[in-house]
């Protein structure tokens, strides 16, 4: 089980908060997403697009600082070389989920003096739907740390099939871009689910 | 291939783990009790600039669901109607609701607000729970202080019999229910609660009491001694009442610029009543004022006169007061009576004694049917009550 690097994790949730709250100040206003957009807003096809794109920003934030930890690496040689590609995802992955955690802690904590009347005896639904989206966060994280290393280190080094031309789940396993894949898959279905107990009722 | 996978699984389990222990501690760390209609909400912008005893007792008022912030709209109409008055802060407004009937006195509804602020619901269901477990074993309920309003059970039972009491005086026979289960139930119900609080400071309560003694009162006399600067408790309860006070000002301000009837400043209230003076061979006890009900406060309408010479020279030593319509079942002494009917009948009669400056104790209900002649006399000159001067 790698475990958090101290440094790389302060940097990494500097920047996801400087990133996300860029998000929300530059995107388009129909393209920001926010918790309260799931109910009041019915634009079904621009919340999901605006899903991607909110779920977009800690992809290229931790895919861009896992490049640029591995190209520092690289001009100033560190004593342990190993320890940043094993710990350097999840390190990631916990700075873009507490930084997630951060920016909706107010409304948890203040749920009733700050959503709207009509839809402050949903706490606990909207608690799931934020808990599914910290997952989502966490999990879209690592997959572009993963899609980082990959490319990096490892390029296209082998197929989805086995000797004999057969597809092969150990084979796929073995695939690099087969982890971030997944991890992306898993932060969509978190997404979708806090999408689906967001709804309104 | 198994742990390739793992990221979707978390992806599912994880949430919900997640939201129920954090749900468990929003439960635990719950503070407010429902006894408004709704929890009230408004804009998210919120200022902090009120001085902290302030802040602490909108804080409390709030969370009772007793006070709700204003919306924009209704902002903006506050701001034309007191132009310069409202343009800072925050405005709080009034929540109606029918359980804020269960109480009369303000200092009681801050009472209870503040306690329930003080002990939170979680606690106070501990409590509950442990009671119960210890009424099981020992079949004795443990004299602590339970429900919204934090009443031990042995208080509760002295509030009622100084209830029964006061209610004798008015001449009023009915007990009110004292069974033990039903006044540990009544000690958690909200309205039963405040009810309580409220009999006892209208049973207690002096001429020109406020909220600071009415608090100190339910403190059962002694100030709990504090640091200097440290919010002290009946402060507290003034504050609280400040603030209710404050919201009802500011609705009273909103109601005045609304469009319609009310908006309009010719609308002068009520058309005036014609009083139909008693004949001269009346044998029932003189009337003196036509009383009017509003929430649960008895208000002087109008006066019975020009009353004859050797009437009107009589100074007012007691009085009796006749309901247009009396509640018969409040009569029978086999029917007890419930906590919060016997707070209304209380805070009535007070504010009947008081409209004519007499204490409580020179204040008698009279019986259904006991002045049949004033009974009809109320209704033909649409008064609630009549208040007549004994013989």
């Amino acid at each position: 089980m790698p475990s958090i690097h101290p440094l790389f994790l302060i940097v990494a949730l500097l920047t996801y908060l400087t990133a996300m709250r860029m998000g929300s100040l530059f995107l388009p206003d129909r393209l920001y997403f926010s918790f309260s957009a799931f109910l009041f807003d019915t634009r079904d096809l621009e919340k999901t697009s605006a899903v991607a794109f909110k779920l977009l920003v800690p992809y290229a934030t931790s895919c861009l600082l896992m490049a640029a930890a591995l190209g520092w690496e690289r001009v100033r040689p560190v004593p342990q070389p190993q320890r940043l590609r094993s710990e350097g995802p999840v390190t990631l992955a916990f700075a873009a989920c507490f930084a997630a955690i951060l920016m909706a802690w107010p409304y948890i904590l203040l749920w009733d003096l700050l959503i709207a009347p009509e839809l402050s005896g949903r706490r606990i639904p909207f608690l799931l739907a934020y808990m599914f989206y910290f997952a989502a966060t966490a999990l879209v994280a690592l997959a572009g740390a993963n899609t980082a290393l990959a490319v990096i280190e490892k390029g296209w080094s082998s197929g989805v099939v086995d000797e004999a031309g057969k597809f092969s789940l150990s084979v796929v396993a073995g695939n690099p871009f087969a982890k971030p894949i997944v991890e992306l898959i898993g932060s969509a279905i978190a997404a979708s689910l806090a999408a689906l107990v967001a709804q309104p009722a | 291939v198994l742990r390739l996978f793992l990221p979707v699984v978390l992806a599912i389990v994880l949430p919900p783990a997640a939201t129920l222990f954090v749900g468990s501690m929003l439960v635990i760390g719950e503070t407010d009790t429902p006894f408004g209609s709704d929890p009230a909400v408004g804009p998210d912008d919120y200022s902090g600039q009120e001085d902290m005893r302030r802040s602490l007792a909108t804080t409390i008022a709030f969370r009772a669901g007793l006070i709700r912030m204003a919306s924009a709209e209704e902002d903006e109409r506050l701001k034309k109607a007191q132009p310069g008055l409202y343009d800072w802060g925050t405005n709080w407004l009034p929540v109606f609701s029918e359980q804020a009937y269960c109480a009369t006195n303000p200092s009681a509804v801050a009472i209870m607000a503040t306690e329930s602020y003080l002990r939170p619901t979680f606690l106070r269901r501990t409590e509950k729970i442990a009671a119960e477990i210890l009424y099981g074993l020992t079949g004795r309920w443990p004299d602590w202080s339970f429900g919204p309003a934090q009443i031990k059970p042995s208080t509760a039972g002295r509030i009622a019999a100084l209830a029964e009491a006061r209610l004798a005086d008015l001449g009023l026979a009915a007990p009110i229910d004292r069974k033990s289960e039903a006044m540990f139930e009544s000690l958690h119900h909200p309205c039963a609660a405040i009810a309580l609080v409220d009999i006892s400071l209208a049973v207690a309560s002096e001429a020109g009491d406020g909220p600071k003694e009415h608090a100190l009162r339910h403190l059962g006399g002694v100030p709990v001694p504090t640091m200097p600067g440290v919010i002290e408790y009946t402060d507290m309860i003034n504050m609280v009442v400040v603030v209710l006070e404050q919201a009802q000002r500011r609705m009273d301000d909103l109601n005045q610029v609304q469009d319609g009837p009310f908006g309009d400043p010719s609308f002068i209230g009520p058309p005036q009543r014609w009083i139909v003076l008693p004949g001269a061979d009346w044998t029932e006890p003189q009337p003196r004022l036509c009383l009017r009900e509003t929430e649960g406060s008895y208000l002087v309408d109008r006066e019975f006169g020009p009353l004859p010479e050797d009437v009107a020279s009589v100074p007012l030593a007691s009085a009796i007061l006749v309901e247009s319509y009396p509640t018969d079942a409040l009569w029978d002494v086999n029917t007890p009576i419930s906590w919060d009917e016997a707070a209304r009948i209380l805070h009535r009669s007070h504010t009947a004694a008081g409209a004519v400056g007499l204490g409580i104790n020179d204040l008698r209900i009279a019986a259904p049917g006991a002045y049949p002649n004033t009974e009809a006399l109320a209704e033909t000159n649409y008064c609630d009550a009549v208040l007549s001067v004994g013989p």
